[in-house]
Formats: structure tokens, C-alpha cells, sequence
């Protein structure tokens, strides 16, 4: 699956960054500049999709775990959404999974956010 | 039925671009092995972050001309699968006794952390006259009527 990573933003303001393929030491500069983006729009709070993610290593974790710090400094949160069972064991051996709010889909995350 | 182990090589470029094809190797190595998918995915984990390591310290060396060697050794009962590089090694670094939330995760200790919750067993050395392998090492246990 080729790499990509797009964004928008819900009405309520969230930012919804949504990658595809595998998000390693390669990619994750574009994940990483794409959350940057929408924090910088006015985003406290990201959902990032993660449904169509088929692996992602310590570079990735790195920039999910630094979306976090940033959005929790402003009272945000980050929801990551529809994990494969590739993506949760990641998530799972390194406690992550107990870090993130986990949600099943964005629609969820969406309707978590808003209930904030 | 596998008879021979014959040792399979792969160099590229030291580059954050080529690790996503050795991984892609590792996938066909190790497919030839009695293991799960989810073993093997842990495979390919365990060596992309052994690439990824080499591939950071060859950026934070300025060295664009590094390169990356995967060697594989697979039969039915254990796989080895080194990631050698040619990029001189920094000094060791402090444990990991960080929260969770300092930890920084493009950290050498926190790669060398997660390749040994996915394999059987993780071994680091310096190479003479500069350089790195990690020797990932992993039993295979064959399931019930393999």
C-alpha cells in the first residue's frame, strides 16, 4: 500500500489527520509535519486515523506520543482510531495503548470530542 | 521441509528510504520458516527498528554514504537475522528509566527495548574499525501438526 497522510478538520474543530500504509522511520517526518499543521490551525485535540495503517514502529510511536504531550499541554487529547491488530500490539507491548484514547472509529472519536 | 541454511545477504544504502525493502525481505525470509504471521510481523518490526538505528546514527554522523547489510540464516528451528552498518557508535547511553511520556522514542535504548520484547534475543557489538551488529535470534516452535 503507497504512503499517504491528509487532514481536515470536523466541526467542532478537531483535526483528523488520516495515514495510509506503513508509517516508519521514512514517513513519520510527514505525520509529524501534517499534526504540526493542524495544532498550528488551532487543533487542541487530533483523531488520527489510523484504520488503514498496516505497521508502525518507534518513529511513529515517537510522533503520536509528541502530538500528545502537546495537546494535552493545551488541555486536547489525541484519539487514535480504528487500530489494526498490527498497530495494537505495537501499541500493547509498549503500554501505549493505556496512554492513547483508543476508539474504534473516527465517528466515535468524534462524538468522544465532542462530549469532552 | 527446509534442508539447508544457506546465509542470505541484502545491502543497501544506510538510507531511511531502504529499510521499508529490508523489511520486505525479512517478510520472504522468514515466510520460509514454521513460524505465525504474527511472529514474522515481529520479525519485521524487530528489524526495521534495528534499521532505523543505523539509519539515525548514520544522519546524526553526517554520513550519506553508509551502507546496511540484513544476513539471514533460516531453517526450521531458528532464525538470525543481523543488521550490520558501517556508522561509527556513539557512546553508550543511560537506561531507560524514563515515564512513558519523556521517554524519546527515536532513542538507540528504546529501539534496543523493543526489539527484545519481540524476539528471543537481542545481542549488540561493535564492529572493528567502526561500525554496528544487532543479531536478532528467534526459535521457532513448531505448532500442533507442523
Amino acid at each position: 500500500m503507497d504512503f499517504s497522510v491528509s487532514a481536515d478538520r470536523r466541526e467542532n474543530g478537531i483535526g483528523v489527520v488520516t495515514i495510509c500504509g506503513e508509517v516508519d522511520v521514512y514517513t513519520s517526518p510527514r505525520v509529524r509535519s501534517l499534526m504540526l499543521e493542524q495544532f498550528d490551525a488551532g487543533s487542541t485535540s487530533l483523531i488520527v486515523d489510523l484504520a488503514k495503517v498496516d505497521y508502525l514502529d518507534s518513529s511513529g510511536l515517537g510522533i503520536l506520543v509528541a502530538g500528545l504531550k502537546r495537546a494535552r499541554e493545551h488541555g486536547g487529547e489525541i484519539y487514535l482510531a480504528g487500530c489494526k491488530p498490527r498497530v495494537l500490539r505495537v501499541l500493547e507491548v509498549t503500554g501505549l495503548n493505556r496512554v492513547f484514547t483508543m476508539v474504534s472509529s473516527v465517528d466515535e472519536a468524534v462524538g468522544k470530542a465532542g462530549g469532552a | 521441509m527446509l534442508v539447508t541454511s544457506p546465509v542470505v545477504e541484502l545491502r543497501a544504502p544506510c538510507h531511511a528510504e531502504y529499510v521499508s525493502v529490508v523489511r520486505l525481505a525479512v517478510l520472504g525470509l522468514c515466510g520460509r520458516a514454521p513460524l505465525s504471521y504474527d511472529e514474522v510481523e515481529d520479525l519485521r518490526l524487530a528489524v526495521g527498528e534495528g534499521c532505523a538505528s543505523s539509519v539515525q546514527r548514520a544522519a546524526e554522523a553526517g554520513m550519506d554514504d553508509a551502507r546496511l547489510t540484513l544476513r539471514a540464516t533460516v531453517d526450521e528451528s531458528l532464525i538470525v537475522l543481523e543488521i550490520e552498518d558501517d556508522v561509527p557508535v556513539p557512546p553508550a547511553p543511560e537506561p531507560l528509566e524514563q515515564a512513558v511520556m519523556d521517554v524519546d522514542f527515536n532513542d538507540q535504548q528504546f529501539r534496543v527495548s523493543l526489539m527484545q520484547l519481540l524476539v528471543d534475543e537481542v545481542n549488540i557489538e561493535g564492529l572493528p574499525g567502526g561500525g554496528q551488529c544487532i543479531r536478532l535470534t528467534k526459535h521457532c516452535v513448531a505448532s500442533d501438526g507442523q
